[in-house]
């Protein structure tokens, strides 16, 4: 049972990663926490939903839903963040905008959803099993361990090797420097900003898919996860975003797997504890940073 | 926004008043105060829909008599204490309100229990803890307690399937759920049935890929899944994806009697058993006609707690009516008619609805099983 | 190249510039000497739109820059070296070239990456080092070697040689006096007065948010009240 549980614990922890590295990447360029990015995931979750019943291919509805929570993430920007940014010191305010457009996508989906838990109609993906070594793996598992791990190498290929990906780490290094260099800003942000809704979204897909539920709330526990996973993993850092969503996820299986029940949240913090203990920076923390967080 | 909403019916109301006593009709006051957001608002919200048609359907058939009305305004309690409170203070000041039919769950529902009886002002919450009961003769309850449900689905376990071990999940973070799973497993392990494991989810999770690992690779000869029914369908799924024994029967409390469950489960929950004092589609006349209707008018499928609204605003609209006969249209006349209302015809359980001499409701229960994608009644 | 008249700026509330007029010719190396708090790199940040001005003109290779933002003056080619140089401390001395680069867009130019590692050759030795781990005057050769990279039509500097040892700043002024003779065009801020008049030909003075003196380096360098007051001590 320890190898499947770590399995489990692998495939859920790629979505962690998924999902925490767009709240990472925000905070790393922009210094601000996203409180709206568990409902932009939300949000990624309901849109492909609703496009599938309305029949729109699968493959179409996750890259429609993607591309709708890009721009969903941008639209937090431009109305949360943009105003208050110009005037700074904006972390606390911030913060409290970015809870206010969270409240309100939600309000919006529980209105849609009547409240409704719900989940893709059967078929969407097949199910398949595959048994080797005694592990049992399906085939959504597979596909997602792959999908994660290709968009984790695309995304840290983009900030290292791409101009842009150069832009993104330099306005999170030092904005100010960047701009006297001819990085606009502005345009970096729309940049992280989409790219950030856009993973969040394709996270709330797969959540969706793989444990066959959706519902107007279910972005808050992966926000609590998020918050987790970058202070474990090092503010702003995207290998330390990757590296703590797997433990994560492997640490959670393990404990529902192994330890009385109820107690996997309380394990999870007092790890965060220790960590931050031993490691306050997190264990990534800011000098090998890839989208920087380091304060000149 | 909730006060506004409250507000303007009150206007509608004081404007349908004006129109009244020219009539010389009467209007009995209620209010439907439920969890229209909020934690709770997947009981609250279908508890109001469900009773503002009934009270819709009493009016229109003239339950009360020629031009006599039942007026009711539908107010959110929002899952939160300080909200509830502060309405329930205020619709106490009002004195044409008859009757509140709420709060909906949990320390909400306790909390407007208290100002109630404080402010001698009737109300009937959605929940069934006895607490709400003992703490005073203005408060009720509309469900059963786990004492009255819990033993036909206990019973059911032990006996006729004549379980041993049972592995058991419940929902760690609300008490009536945890109140009915206690109580099943208090009353199987007294007929000497052993607890394999328990396990406790969150309302809002989702993944339980560990935990349907877990018990797929265990040894028990019976699964009980004591969860709202959307979330108790994702358990199944993802208990037989992880490979679960087909052979080991899972059984579910009366919260998966909902036609999402099996909507939900599909092919997965086949065979699951589970008790339901609302049986979907309905099984008599009454409930039939209910679940029709309500379709026709919500377009979506009534649920348990569309029916317990339904059948509720029928009980208390009897007491009412009861209240208006003695001569007492006040909220003690209504308090002492409701507490002793009996055998009134509900879309429930066995069909009638009773409060005994502790003011505990009974409707009874049947024990369903999901076949060919539809609730079968065990044993008909 | 660059024509300022009547600049006033506030900052913080202080009326930091109040009426700065200055010019700087195609291919001249121009310094701008004063005391401490004398607004210097508040000018520097108001030629760049680092700052917002209250008033006044800048035009830059016969464009008014007014409303451009900092990126978009960079990118016509005004390239300012910050104080404390803002190196991006994350990065490798090559991404902090590359990076450089950006402000180049479609212009061209003839500072090649070659020519950088050619013109400061522990660049190209620590091209993978991570910048925040250079020693200072490394770092200020990397801030000047990116600005060269974005193709600069003018380079603003602003104190190249704050906290470097006279070694370090010999090197680092005889390769802006060797950019300089190879045709660009330089401001230099410079508490370090007497050194600034050394090396460029032209000069100003500012003091409170004033020019007080213009001229030949030399010339002021030659003043009494200039030695008195900036180069003294």
């Amino acid at each position: 049972m320890l190898s499947q549980q770590i399995l489990n614990g692998l495939v859920t922890g790629s979505v962690y990663a998924l999902f925490s590295l767009g709240f990472t990447l925000i905070f790393g360029v922009q210094k601000l926490l996203n409180f709206a990015h568990g409902a932009t995931f939300m949000a990624g979750a309901f849109i492909a939903y609703y496009c599938t019943i309305s029949g729109l291919p699968f493959l179409l509805a996750i890259g429609f839903s993607m591309v709708a929570t890009g721009v969903i993430a941008i639209l937090v920007d431009l109305i949360a963040f943009r105003s208050l940014r110009k005037r700074g010191n904006a972390e606390f305010p911030a913060l409290v905008s970015s809870i206010g457009v969270d409240l309100i996508l939600v309000s919006i989906a529980q209105q849609v959803s009547k409240t409704q838990v719900l989940n893709f109609p059967f078929g969407t993906f097949p199910v398949k099993f595959y048994t080797f070594m005694g592990l049992r793996i399906s085939l959504l598992q597979l596909v997602i361990l792959a999908t994660v791990a290709v968009l984790v190498a695309l995304l840290i290929f983009y900030l290292k090797k791409t101009t842009f990906g150069r832009q993104v780490r330099a306005v999170a290094t030092n904005e100010r420097a960047a701009a006297l260099l001819g990085v606009n800003a502005q345009s970096v942000y729309l940049q992280t900003f989409f790219i950030a809704g856009a993973l969040a979204g394709l996270a709330g897909v797969l959540i969706g898919l793989l444990f066959n539920s959706m519902q107007f709330l279910m972005g808050e526990p992966y926000m609590l996860r998020a918050f987790v996973v970058v202070v474990i993993g090092g503010l702003g850092s995207v290998p330390g975003a990757i590296v703590a969503s797997l433990m994560l996820g492997v640490m959670q299986s393990l404990t529902v797997a192994y330890l009385p029940s109820g107690l996997t949240d309380a394990i999870i913090f007092a790890l965060l504890f220790v960590v931050l203990l031993i490691r306050p920076n997190g264990l990534f923390g800011d000098a090998n940073a890839v989208a920087g967080g380091t304060r000149q | 926004m909730k006060f506004l909403k409250l507000s303007m019916s009150a206007t509608a109301f004081a404007a349908a008043m004006a129109a009244s006593t020219s009539a010389m009709a009467e209007e009995y006051k209620m209010v439907i105060l439920q969890s229209l957001t909020g934690g709770a608002a997947f009981i609250g919200k279908n508890v109001a829909d469900g009773a503002a048609m009934a009270a819709d359907e009493l009016n229109a058939n003239g339950f009360f008599g020629e031009g006599n009305s039942l007026v009711y305004e539908v107010a959110d309690d929002a899952t939160d204490r300080t909200q509830t409170l502060s309405l329930i203070t205020r619709l106490a000041a009002d004195e044409d309100v008859l009757i509140v039919m709420g709060p909906t769950s949990g320390s909400v529902a306790l909390a407007g229990a208290n100002v109630a009886n404080e402010r001698e002002f009737p109300v009937i919450t959605t929940t069934n803890s006895m607490e709400v009961i003992e703490n005073g003769p203005w408060s009720f309850i509309l469900t059963q307690p786990a004492d009255v449900t819990i033993p036909y689905i206990a019973d059911f376990t032990a006996q006729t399937l004549g379980a041993k071990n049972c592995a058991i999940i419940g929902v760690k973070d609300n008490e009536a759920y945890v109140a009915l799973q206690r109580k099943y497993e208090d009353l199987i392990q007294a007929q000497g049935v052993n607890l394999a494991s328990v396990d406790g989810v969150a309302l809002a999770d989702s993944d339980f890929s560990a935990l349907a690992t877990k018990i797929a690779t265990s040894e028990q000869d019976c699964v009980f899944i004591g969860t709202p029914a959307a979330q108790g369908a994702n358990l199944v799924i993802q208990l037989r994806q992880a490979g679960l024994d087909p052979s080991i029967p899972i059984l579910g409390h009366n919260a998966f009697a909902s036609p999402t469950f099996i909507e939900k489960g599909g092919a997965a929950v086949e065979n699951v058993y589970l008790m339901g004092a609302w049986v979907p589609g309905g099984y008599d006349d009454f409930s039939s006609a209910f679940s029709t209707n309500f379709e026709a008018k919500t377009g979506i499928p009534a649920d348990e707690w569309h029916a317990v609204g339904y059948s509720g605003m029928q009980v208390i609209a009897n007491a009412i009516k009861d209240a208006v006969a003695a001569g007492a249209v006040t909220r003690e006349g209504v308090r002492d008619a409701l507490g002793t209302q009996t055998d009134i015809p509900v879309v429930m359980g066995e069909g009638t609805y009773s409060y005994d001499e502790h003011r505990v409701p009974h409707f009874g229960m049947k024990v369903l099983q999901v076949k060919d994608g539809a609730f079968a009644v065990v044993g008909e | 190249m660059l024509n300022v008249k009547d600049l006033h700026v506030s900052y913080k509330g202080i009326k930091a510039l109040r009426g700065v007029s200055l010019h700087v010719e195609e291919g001249e190396m121009v310094a701008l000497i004063g005391s401490n708090g004398a607004g210097k790199s508040t000018l520097l940040n108001a030629l760049s739109n680092a700052v917002r001005r209250k008033a006044g003109e800048i035009v830059f290779g016969g464009r008014e820059t007014r409303g451009l933002n900092p990126h978009a003056v960079a990118r016509q080619g005004l390239l300012h070296v910050p104080e404390g140089r803002q190196i991006l401390a994350d990065m490798s001395v090559y991404e902090n070239l590359l990076v450089g680069q950006i402000a180049l867009g479609r212009r061209t130019t003839r500072y090649t990456l070659d020519h950088v590692y050619e013109l400061f050759p522990v660049l190209e030795e620590r091209r993978d080092q991570i910048a925040g781990t250079l020693s200072g005057g490394q770092q200020q050769m990397l801030a000047i070697g990116r600005a060269l990279m974005g193709g600069p039509e003018l380079l603003l500097l602003d104190e190249p040689s704050l906290g470097l040892s006279p070694l370090i700043t010999d090197q680092v002024f005889d390769a802006l006096t060797r950019l300089n003779e190879e045709g660009l065009t330089v401001l230099l801020v410079e508490q370090n007065a007497l050194r600034a008049l050394e090396a460029t030909s032209r000069a100003y003075v500012l003091d409170r948010g004033l020019i007080t003196h213009e001229g030949p380096s030399a010339e002021l360098a030659g003043d009494q009240t200039i030695i008195e007051s900036y180069l003294g001590a």
